[in-house]
């Protein structure tokens, strides 16, 4: 990765700065403008949640945020690093060393058990912690041994999130965590995220439809149409179980 | 393990069935190779040895009669190293025990003592002693045959005078590895042997004492045997040379080496098929669970793993599968190769024959199954590479259906919704049925290749006995011998029909090319043998000219109209030019036909013959054997009932033997690829199913919809496979056509039939096995999981 020119030091804590990002795709003849120009700068141990309906490029952002996809122009730097103009086996490093991904289908392996399915990614980390660790941070130690198949929506979930934090990320990135889980279940996903956001210092990015997830975010971002409609920081953040939906 | 390679073995486990059928065609293929591959290096291997530590000629030559001391001219020629002279002569054998007759050929030994070349190795007993008499040594193959124990006394034949011999020693020579009559298609023991005697002892019955009429020779490491070769015929020429000939035209050789050849190639087309239907499966059956785990090979992008780990892991899969697959190949070739060695000892002889792999085919095998199992996968491989995490993220966006020509036809002819979803499904996914049906195909050729073989070999046999030889014995002289003695034989009682023939030893020529061959001169019109071509057409001979072989055209260069210069190899040497007045393409393959009158006009000598063609009346075919016996003149009496059963016995064992083979290859293929092919279909349409049942439809109707998949492909192949097996068969029948023994390529209606109902069959075993599994499924709870 080229390191980022002198003329924008990083400022203290600022872990992600994008500017003038985007995204366009081509869908057979239509070109979809998924991006269209975003300037956003996001900070270490912040809790930021993405607001937004369908089609409004929140994944789009967050997929070129975790090195899973380029933008089509504009910059995007992790620290000081281009990730812009990363090369495949440097954002593959990247995503490696830095980044947990948390889905909304949770894509666990299913010929895995729980503790294979973590076990898999401290495999390859530099300093994780154990699987068993990074699943009782989830309160999952009871499941260890059960195969995704074998596991409820939340358990799976939650799985996925001790997946997505045993290499200690420094930034975790959520899309839609609880979108395939009732109230309940999600409450329970969305303190396991709170926890590791908070006893990690972890920056963590949750992408959802649901604004009431936005009440416990520091800060909370709202797109539409591949533009940033507004930034807002709570004053005030509510706990998981204060939440309602 | 790590947890990747517990992924790839539960994987793995769930894939079992599917596996099972790629590792068993894998096993077949890689067993054809390691029995061919590991038979020819032994047999190479195992002739070699053999020929250098009992010193086996590199040319021979048969002549009339030379004097022992000019034997001296022949040895002092350049490039000649060891050369023997010595004697054979044609042998009756009477078996009184079971009035039995058979043919030998004596060869002589230096007195007391094993020969310089050729040298004998010693079953058991001893060789003939010095200054013994009547003492002989027997080939292992005959003494097997008529069960001769040593102390045994032979009743031979020999120039017409009869002789008592006692068999003091069973042996093996190099010469005779193939022991074959002269004339001979087939090795026939019981009609057949080699005989040696010693020296003084052959001198006498054949009236060659002081002289010989045959010698052996090796040559020099950097002589020129060519050269050799020329300087024999020249100097031999006038005591009646037929010609020297170098080791690789020498019968026994030759026979080895064809059958070596063909060995090799069975070895490269049967695992290349075998191995190709492994690609396939493993393309398709790969292709399959990489599309299912799009989103677990996205996660895993997504988690830092690098598009090598993950290639690594699946290709890892396919090479555990190679890997098994050989390991069982290894089991199934060692069978297999030990059978064949069993039956290749039946027919070629050695001290010592055994069975073994060698370390490099064993390496060459694991080798080209991981290439086969690399190639199946690389197209997923590739894509797994290139999938963009991001993209794969999504599922896999339904597989678009478009409308086709085909709907075009449908407007036309009534269809029902179920038949459009079969033809849609296979055409939306034109790869994979490709894919099937070249498997079925390939299976569908392995039944035809195991079958035309006795279509073609009952052809042969037809075209031989039925369509030409209309005789019931074959009498041959020892000499041309004029045709009055025809008519003392005619008189026989019990003979019905006689005609006469000429053969006579002949270098054929045309510009440098050229050819030791026969001019066999015919009574015209003949009535006990018909000229008949591979089709079974029979052609009569030309008024002027001659009557040539298509293969002795082609070698010699000739079409009908050029003219060929004819060196008579008889004591008198006669020069003619002959033309070449029609073709004939038949299965001895090495002849030349003519009117016996132009034969005689062209060797100007007064009507003789070198043999009788006779039909009798089979109650007294007894008599008249003894009546013949009687005669001095003649060297050998054949019959065609003896030909035709040993022919039948022999050809119609492994023929047999190779049908069932391939039966049961063609099943693994076809079952194992009907299978896949069905189980991908249902793995793909799970959810497709489970709608319907939701909608209506009985798990019957749902069955047929997988069925008449299935059905369409393997239809649709069965023309094709039918098409590749006539191909693979016509190269085949060209393997084979060489100048020792030709083939008709005959394939029978009710062969493609066989075929066709046998991966019929086995697409309804497949079939079944499927839909079991579909009844079982609980379709409903198919809705409820995300794809």
């Amino acid at each position: 990765m080229s390191p980022k020119p002198n003329d924008s030091s990083p400022a203290l804590g600022r872990i992600f700065s994008a500017r003038e990002l985007t995204k366009t795709y081509h869908v057979g003849e239509v070109d979809i403008h998924a991006l269209r120009g975003i300037d956003l700068d996001l900070y270490r141990g912040e809790f930021v949640v993405f607001l937004g309906p369908s089609g409004s490029g929140k994944s789009t952002l967050l997929n070129i945020l975790g090195g899973l996809d380029v933008p089509t122009s504009g910059s995007v730097h992790y620290l000081d690093h281009d990730l812009s103009r990363a090369s495949q086996d440097e954002l593959t490093l990247f995503r490696r060393d830095h980044v947990g991904f948390v889905f909304q289908f949770y894509n666990l392996i299913p010929s895995l058990t729980a503790v294979e399915n973590v076990a898999l990614i401290t495999e390859i980390a530099k300093s994780p912690m154990t699987p068993e660790e990074a699943l009782e941070r989830v309160g999952l130690l009871n499941r260890l041994h059960h195969f995704p198949s074998q596991l409820s929506g939340g358990e799976q979930q939650r799985v996925a999130i001790a997946r997505a934090i045993a290499k200690r990320p420094d930034v975790l990135l959520c899309d839609e965590p609880t979108g395939a889980l009732d109230v309940t279940t999600g409450i329970t996903v969305l303190e396991s995220l709170r926890r590791v956001n908070l006893e990690q210092g972890t920056l963590t990015a949750v992408i959802t439809h649901n604004a009431t997830i936005a009440e416990m975010a520091d800060r909370t971002v709202t797109m539409r149409d591949g533009q940033l409609v507004s930034i807002t920081s709570n004053t005030v953040k509510k706990t998981p179980d204060q939440l309602r939906w | 393990m790590s947890v990747l390679n517990k992924k790839l073995a539960r994987d793995l486990w769930n894939l079992r069935w599917q596996a099972l059928a790629i590792v068993a065609v894998i096993a077949c293929g890689i067993g054809t190779f390691i029995m061919s591959a590991s038979t020819v290096s032994s047999l190479e291997a195992t002739r070699s040895h053999y020929y250098s530590t009992y010193r086996f000629a590199n040319i021979f030559c048969d002549l009339k009669r030379a004097p022992e001391a000019f034997a001296q001219q022949l040895q002092a020629l350049p490039g000649v190293d060891t050369l023997e002279t010595r004697i054979t002569a044609p042998v009756r054998l009477r078996f009184s025990a079971t009035d039995q007759m058979a043919q030998a050929l004596a060869i002589s030994l230096p007195d007391g003592s094993n020969s310089q070349l050729n040298q004998l190795y010693l079953r058991s007993g001893r060789l003939p002693a010095r200054y013994s008499h009547n003492e002989v040594a027997v080939s292992e193959a005959f003494a097997k045959a008529h069960r001769m124990q040593l102390g045994d006394t032979l009743s031979a034949i020999i120039y017409g005078q009869t002789y008592s011999l006692t068999i003091v020693g069973i042996v093996l020579s190099p010469e005779f590895i193939y022991e074959i009559a002269p004339s001979g298609l087939l090795p026939d023991s019981e009609s057949f042997g080699i005989l040696w005697l010693p020296r003084r002892d052959l001198e006498g019955s054949s009236k060659l004492e002081g002289a010989f009429n045959s010698i052996a020779l090796t040559v020099g490491s950097a002589a020129n045997e060519s050269a050799i070769i020329e300087s024999i015929d020249n100097l031999l020429a006038r005591f009646g040379s037929l010609g020297a000939i170098q080791r690789k035209d020498q019968r026994s050789h030759r026979f080895v080496s064809s059958e070596m050849d063909e060995l090799k190639s069975m070895g490269i087309v049967a695992p290349s098929i075998f191995l190709c239907v492994a690609a396939f499966l493993m393309n398709m059956v790969l292709s399959r669970l990489i599309s299912t785990q799009r989103e677990q090979i996205a996660a895993l992008k997504a988690f830092g793993f690098t598009p090598m780990e993950i290639a690594r892991h699946y290709l890892s899969m396919s090479w555990l599968l190679a890997c098994l697959g050989t390991l069982a190949g290894v089991i199934v070739g060692v069978y297999l190769g030990e059978n064949l060695t069993r039956l290749y000892s039946r027919f070629f002889h050695f001290p010592d024959f055994q069975f073994s792999i060698p370390l490099q085919v064993l390496a060459f095998a694991f080798f080209i199954s991981f290439l086969a199992a690399t190639v199946g996968v690389w197209t997923s491989i590739r894509a797994i590479m290139t999938m963009p995490p991001a993209e794969a993220m999504r599922p896999e966006p339904p597989t678009r259906y478009r409308k086709t020509w085909l709907d075009l036809l449908w407007q036309w002819i009534p269809t029902t919704p179920s038949s459009r979803m079969i033809i849609r499904h296979v055409t939306r996914h034109p790869r994979r049925a490709i894919l099937s049906m070249l498997g079925i195909s390939l299976a569908i050729a392995v039944l035809i290749l195991g079958s035309f073989m006795q279509d073609s070999v009952f052809g042969l046999f037809d075209t031989m006995f039925t369509l030409s030889k209309k005789y019931d014995s074959q009498i041959s002289f020892i000499e041309a011998t004029e045709d009055a003695a025809l008519f003392e034989i005619k008189n026989i009682d019990g003979v019905l029909d006689a005609e006469p023939f000429r053969t006579v030893p002949v270098r054929a020529k045309a510009d440098h090319r050229k050819r030791l061959v026969s001019i066999i001169g015919l009574s015209e019109p003949s009535r006990l043998m018909y000229l008949v071509d591979l089709k079974g057409k029979s052609s009569a001979l030309p008024p002027e000219g001659a009557l040539i072989s298509r293969k002795l055209a082609d070698v010699l260069n000739l079409k009908v109209g050029d003219q060929l210069t004819i060196e008579v190899l008889e004591e008198r040497r006669v020069s003619f030019s002959l033309l070449v007045a029609k073709l004939i393409d038949d299965a001895a393959g090495e002849s030349i036909y003519m009117k016996k009158e132009s034969l005689h006009r062209y060797l100007r000598e007064a009507p003789r013959s070198n043999g009788i063609y006779i039909k009798l009346d089979t109650y007294k075919s007894a008599y008249l054997h003894s009546e013949l016996q009687r005669r001095p003149g003649i060297s050998q009496v054949i019959d065609t009932e003896n030909l035709r059963s040993s022919f039948l016995t022999t050809i119609a064992e492994n023929v047999q033997r190779m049908r069932t083979t391939n039966l049961i290859f063609s099943l693994i293929i076809a079952i194992g690829v009907i299978y896949s092919t069905a189980r991908i279909s249902l793995a793909e349409r799970s959810r497709e199913f489970a709608t319907l049942r939701v909608l209506g439809f009985s798990q019957r109707e749902i069955g047929t919809i997988l069925w008449g998949e299935l059905l369409l492909i393997t239809t649709l192949a069965i023309p094709l496979g039918w098409l590749l097996g006539y191909g693979l068969s016509y190269a085949t029948v060209n393997a084979f056509d060489r100048e020792l023994f030709r083939m008709p390529l005959v394939v029978h209606t009710h062969t493609y039939a066989y075929s066709a109902i046998v991966v019929l069959i086995a697409m309804q075993v497949a079939s079944w096995i499927v839909l079991q599994l579909l009844n079982s499924m609980k379709l409903v709870e198919v809705l409820k999981t995300r794809e």
